[in-house]
């Protein structure tokens, strides 16, 4: 009851102002929610708290569908990350965790981490093992599996985009990096280091 | 001032759309900016109170979470409406009774089951107390229920079952 | 019971040497049934039918749809835990440290408070043996979201109420401040934050919900630590506000949400030792971490 209600006294009218409005989110003409009036229940009509909640079928990572309820307007919902996707919750699958014995150090954990792009760190080096081994080989019948990294060595100045041809991911990775893109817009205010106005 | 005089000579003398448009809905004074204006995404629309972004927002959060004029309406039920729902909720409750009376009993079976088979292999059994040592060496180990034995779902998942499951370590 | 001159009813007789009525010690007769005057009276007829009835305004409907996790512990997990938490040979009840009354030996025993627990050990409940009749059960989740900010900006208050409720889809109560500290900015018995106990069908939502969208959704959860509890079977663990945006409630509508607020989420159990109550909430779909306190 009295939790509302503040009672002040003895203190001048100028302090008690400032006290009751100091709101730092509110301006200065705007309303005050703490001293709102509270809306009188009539003694019988006070009833429980009763939310309008709507029946979201819910799709789980694995297929499995659930019902929700809750006050957010969405009838379906289909959902990526959750329970059924994540590991801890799943220790018996290995697809969801890569399993990797020797993720011990940083630089393994990196490697890990972007195991996408290991290829390409391997491929010049391949190349140039497989130029050695060339000429030593030339009468020996060549190995099913290097014969297409074979056939891709000889244009060297054309392996590269050879090889963007076949690998995919190593096409997407080469746009990105913008291989033959030429700067447009060099300097500016920022590299120059000028500040604005 | 003058508009105001018009619209109270007026009243029930004007004509449809003469009461809709309001009294003052001269360009001039629309220019002057008499009625104020709030630009929120997109929509010029006219507030009537001169709050702040930040109240108005936490106004519509105490809206929300008043209940209050939401409620779905008081239940109006005649006498029929009444017996029939005392019938259902009678027959609910028998239903669910004799349904937990089945669990107890079971639970309890299987309680007092678990006991005479514990006390069998403690007195019963001849093998030095070895197979009721497992039982006790049980008893102490840090037990949990494995997360996969997850709450069922309403529709089961697209692999209803993994036939080539292997306990993880 | 004497009429005097006056004509006044008299009940002590020094009453009629002073003249003045007197006080009565007519006994009391001690009512066996007990009688709710409320109902007697002809006032408010609509507050007179139990709540349950839907005659009444606190009607609240209850079973409106099936209760999944209700179910789940019924037919599966309840008699594991039963096999999960036995222990031969244990006696049906292990009485613990209690305050001791006085001997009487002196006269001012009367009415003296209570003794110590003997040993200098705090008290402590009695622990019972779970059989058929106590499983362990979950039969509260408390959510205490304290939001000091509140003090000095009371809109916190309000959106803290909101999130609590909007996350659990029953309405909270408010949380006011017990202390006076200048430094942390907070005065006594102002508006800050919001709590909500959940029983039932709604805490059962609320659990799935966590278990099932928002745990497995915050980067590097190792679940909850095996070192938290009360000892007497209650468990205890908290979200961050970052955390709490994943609630689906909120998720849904970032932009509603400027500012969220990181609670307290407490698992009150019918389990009488921390052990028992992590064997149940495993069960429930919440993972462990960590070394664990026996208890």
């Amino acid at each position: 009851m009295f939790r509302n209600s503040v009672i002040i006294k003895n203190i001048p009218k100028t302090q008690v102002r400032t006290y009751l409005t100091h709101n730092p989110s509110m301006s200065s003409g705007d309303v005050s929610l703490d001293r709102r009036p509270k809306k009188k229940i009539q003694v019988g009509k006070a009833r429980p708290a009763i939310y309008y909640k709507f029946d979201t079928v819910v799709q789980l990572s694995d297929g499995s569908v659930v019902v929700r309820r809750s006050q957010t307007p969405k009838a379906e919902m289909k959902i990526i990350n959750d329970q059924r996707n994540n590991p801890m919750w799943n220790p018996s699958r290995k697809d969801l965790t890569q399993v990797n014995e020797r993720a011990a150090g940083r630089l393994s954990k990196f490697k890990q981490k972007y195991s996408l792009f290991e290829d390409l760190e391997e491929k010049p080096n391949v190349s140039e093992q497989e130029a050695m081994p060339q000429e030593t080989k030339a009468a020996a019948k060549p190995v099913e599996e290097e014969q297409p990294k074979l056939q891709k060595s000889e244009p060297k100045k054309a392996a590269m985009e050879e090889e963007e041809d076949d690998d995919f991911s190593l096409d997407d990775y080469l746009e990105l990096v913008g291989e033959n893109v030429q700067e447009v817009q060099s300097g500016g205010k920022l590299a120059k280091g000028k500040k604005g106005k | 001032m003058l508009t105001n005089t018009i619209k109270l000579q007026s009243g029930l003398g004007l004509s449809l759309s003469q009461r809709i448009m309001p009294a003052s809905a001269s360009i001039s004074s629309m220019m002057a900016g008499t009625i104020s204006s709030q630009f929120t995404r997109g929509k010029r629309t006219k507030s009537k109170s001169t709050m702040s972004q930040g109240t108005q927002r936490v106004v519509g959060q105490l809206s929300v979470m008043s209940a209050a004029r939401k409620q779905p309406l008081r239940l109006k039920l005649t006498n029929e409406d009444l017996v029939r729902h005392q019938v259902v909720h009678n027959a609910w409750a028998m239903l669910q009774k004799q349904k937990r009376q089945v669990r107890e009993e079971k639970l309890t079976k299987q309680f007092e089951a678990m006991q005479s088979a514990m006390e069998d292999l403690k007195h019963g059994v001849e093998d030095g107390g070895v197979l009721f040592g497992f039982g006790s060496k049980f008893e102490k180990t840090k037990k949990r229920v494995s997360l996969e034995l997850r709450v069922p779902t309403e529709y089961p998942p697209n692999q209803v079952w993994n036939h080539k499951y292997s306990k993880s370590d | 019971m004497k009429v005097n001159t006056l004509g006044l009813r008299s009940f002590s007789s020094s009453s009629i040497v002073k003249g003045k009525p007197g006080y009565s010690i007519v006994h009391p007769v001690h009512h066996t049934v007990k009688i709710d005057k409320k109902v007697l009276s002809p006032r408010f007829p609509e507050l007179k039918y139990p709540k349950n009835d839907p005659r009444s305004p606190h009607f609240k409907p209850v079973n409106v749809a099936p209760d999944r996790l209700k179910e789940h512990y019924l037919n599966i997990l309840k008699s594991d835990l039963m096999y999960m938490t036995y222990k031969h040979d244990e006696a049906d009840k292990i009485e613990g440290a209690k305050k001791r009354e006085w001997d009487g030996t002196s006269a001012y025993h009367l009415n003296r408070n209570l003794r110590r627990p003997s040993g200098f050990v705090k008290e402590q409940p009695d622990s019972h043996r779970v059989t058929n009749k106590n499983v362990p059960e979950l039969k509260s989740i408390h959510i205490n979201c304290f939001v000091p900010l509140a003090v000095t900006n009371p809109h916190h208050a309000i959106s803290s109420m909101l999130q609590v409720q909007q996350i659990t889809g029953e309405k909270p109560q408010p949380i006011y401040t017990k202390s006076d500290v200048g430094r942390w900015q907070i005065r006594r018995s102002r508006r800050a934050g919001a709590k909500i106990e959940l029983k039932g069908k709604p805490m059962n939502d609320f659990l799935l919900t966590l278990t099932e969208l928002v745990l497995p959704r915050i980067p590097e959860f190792q679940g909850l630590r095996n070192k938290s509890g009360d000892t007497y079977g209650n468990l205890h663990f908290g979200l961050t506000h970052k955390q709490v945006r994943l609630f689906p409630e909120i998720s849904s509508n970032p932009d509603l949400w400027p500012r969220t607020y990181g609670l307290h989420i407490t698992f009150n159990t019918t389990a009488e030792r921390d052990t028992q109550a992590r064997m149940l909430l495993s069960g429930l779909g919440l993972p462990f971490f960590g070394g664990e306190r026996h208890s």
